[in-house]
């Protein structure tokens, strides 16, 4: 267990001193509770690790390393989520309401990131642009889950409003297809580029 | 016992054929030298190994075992470009290695550091490239991995700093049991200290030996000279490369080997 966060700490290490003024751009961004901002700071933050890596072939000088993809790919979401609760929990404690209204934030913005965390490295696990690709898919999941209704009973409802990410119009169902997006990453970066 | 067994190994990039069918094996305490021209498939053969680079076919064991990601901290990698992490110093490159790989040399590390002078707070991608090329191969000969692969190790190379990693390269073998596969271009410094080596050309391997079989195999001999039952690799000058049993012609060097095998094709 030592071992695996002593790689985890070194990684994050590594990233934090060669990417620093980047990350902390991006982090302050995810501050702000609006949610088309912290929308494309979250594509830019996830993109700024190994996504980055991988687009500039520096990756290879990570897998020289005795660095598995498995690894990389979970050190990354780790710590992409571990910036989000933090930067989400400050909004829930102003949040009113039952205590359990406060963790909603921090649901939401993780809902967001395993959708695009895992957007992305399934486009870079397919050796294509992680951070366009995944943006114009995120364009595309807010153009139709902002469509019509959520509600069942309505004329105007919008099935499709319930599962998308941007949208959230329902809690469990969106979190089970960003749940989903994301082990289509892991699969298409770590599965397919040769590991089992 | 073989540190690395390579078997059909194939890989297409961009519908090119870079690799076909690679096959050869690097025993235990062996430094097995890659060579061949520009663009052969000698990096891309490494990075196969490390998984780098997805393999299309073929097999690759390592101790004995199929590839897995865990052996990688038995395995040190020096890559040909010299490619650093943007701002970081040597101080973390030290932090880095020493906290993934754990047989790492601590004393090795620090006595070469004294020796050139290096300053541990200097940013890597500052350095020359060939200072880049030493503290890197000092990196990789630190972590005591049971398997070190070198790209074109002493590219770059100033004469005295060539000699020490040449010398540094042979006590890892002799005095570490330490395994190392590199690729080279330098075939005439090859010999002073490989034990085998593999010719690759076009992504296949046209001759594997170790340094002392292939000699004895192989004769020099004058384009008049009786050759019958010898089997003629290639024709250099007013002399010929031939595989033969029989004692004729001269023994051949090393690096008269490579090229001809080259200049067969």
């Amino acid at each position: 267990m030592n071992e695996v966060i002593n790689k985890m700490d070194i990684y994050i290490q590594k990233e934090l001193k060669e990417k620093t003024v980047r990350i902390l751009f991006l982090t302050f961004l995810l501050f702000i509770p609006v949610i088309l901002i912290k929308t494309i700071a979250l594509l830019f933050l996830s993109a700024t690790f190994i996504v980055y890596d991988i687009k500039h072939q520096n990756a290879e000088l990570l897998y020289f390393l005795p660095f598995s993809k498995k690894e990389l790919f979970l050190y990354n979401l780790i710590f992409l989520s571990l910036v989000v609760i933090v930067t989400s929990a400050i909004e829930g404690i102003f949040l009113e309401g039952p205590f359990i209204n406060k963790f909603e934030p921090i649901l939401r913005s993780l809902i967001l990131l395993l959708a695009i965390f895992g957007l992305q490295m399934t486009f870079s696990g397919f050796e294509m642009d992680g951070l366009g690709w995944s943006a114009f898919i995120v364009f595309l999941d807010a153009l139709f889950g902002y469509m019509g209704t959520t509600d069942i009973n309505s004329f105007a409802f919008n099935p499709y409003s319930l599962i998308s990410f941007t949208r959230q119009g329902n809690l469990p169902l969106s979190l089970i297809f960003s749940s989903l997006i994301c082990l289509l990453g892991f699969w298409s970066y770590v599965i397919k580029g040769g590991e089992n | 016992m073989y540190t690395l067994e390579v078997k059909n190994l194939s890989k297409q990039i961009d519908g090119k054929q870079i690799l076909s069918n690679v096959t050869f094996k690097v025993e235990e305490r062996e430094i097995m030298a890659l060579v061949g021209p520009n663009g052969a498939g000698k990096t891309t053969t490494l990075k196969c190994i490390m998984n780098a680079v997805k393999k299309d076919s073929g097999e690759i064991f390592i101790f004995e075992k199929p590839f897995h990601p865990s052996i990688k901290k038995d395995i040190a990698f020096v890559t040909e470009h010299r490619k650093v992490f943007n701002n970081l110093q040597l101080a973390d490159y030290y932090k880095l290695y020493k906290t993934l790989y754990p047989s790492w040399d601590d004393m090795f590390f620090k006595n070469f550091l004294s020796r050139y002078g290096f300053n541990l707070n200097e940013e890597m991608q500052k350095f020359s490239r060939g200072q880049k090329t030493l503290i890197l191969a000092i990196l990789a000969f630190s972590t005591n991995a049971k398997l070190i692969i070198l790209d074109e190790p002493t590219q770059h190379l100033d004469p005295a700093a060539r000699f020490e990693l040449i010398e540094i390269i042979k006590q890892y073998v002799n005095e570490k049991k330490g395994t190392i596969l590199l690729s080279s271009h330098e075939i005439f410094e090859l010999e002073e200290y490989a034990t085998s080596f593999a010719i690759i050309k076009d992504g296949k391997i046209l001759y594997t030996d170790s340094i002392d079989e292939a000699k004895q195999k192989h004769r020099i001999v004058s384009l008049n000279e009786n050759i019958k039952g010898a089997k003629v690799i290639a024709v250099m000058n007013n002399e010929v490369l031939v595989q033969t049993e029989e004692d004729i012609g001269e023994y051949p060097r090393l690096n008269q080997i490579i090229v001809g095998y080259l200049k067969s094709t």
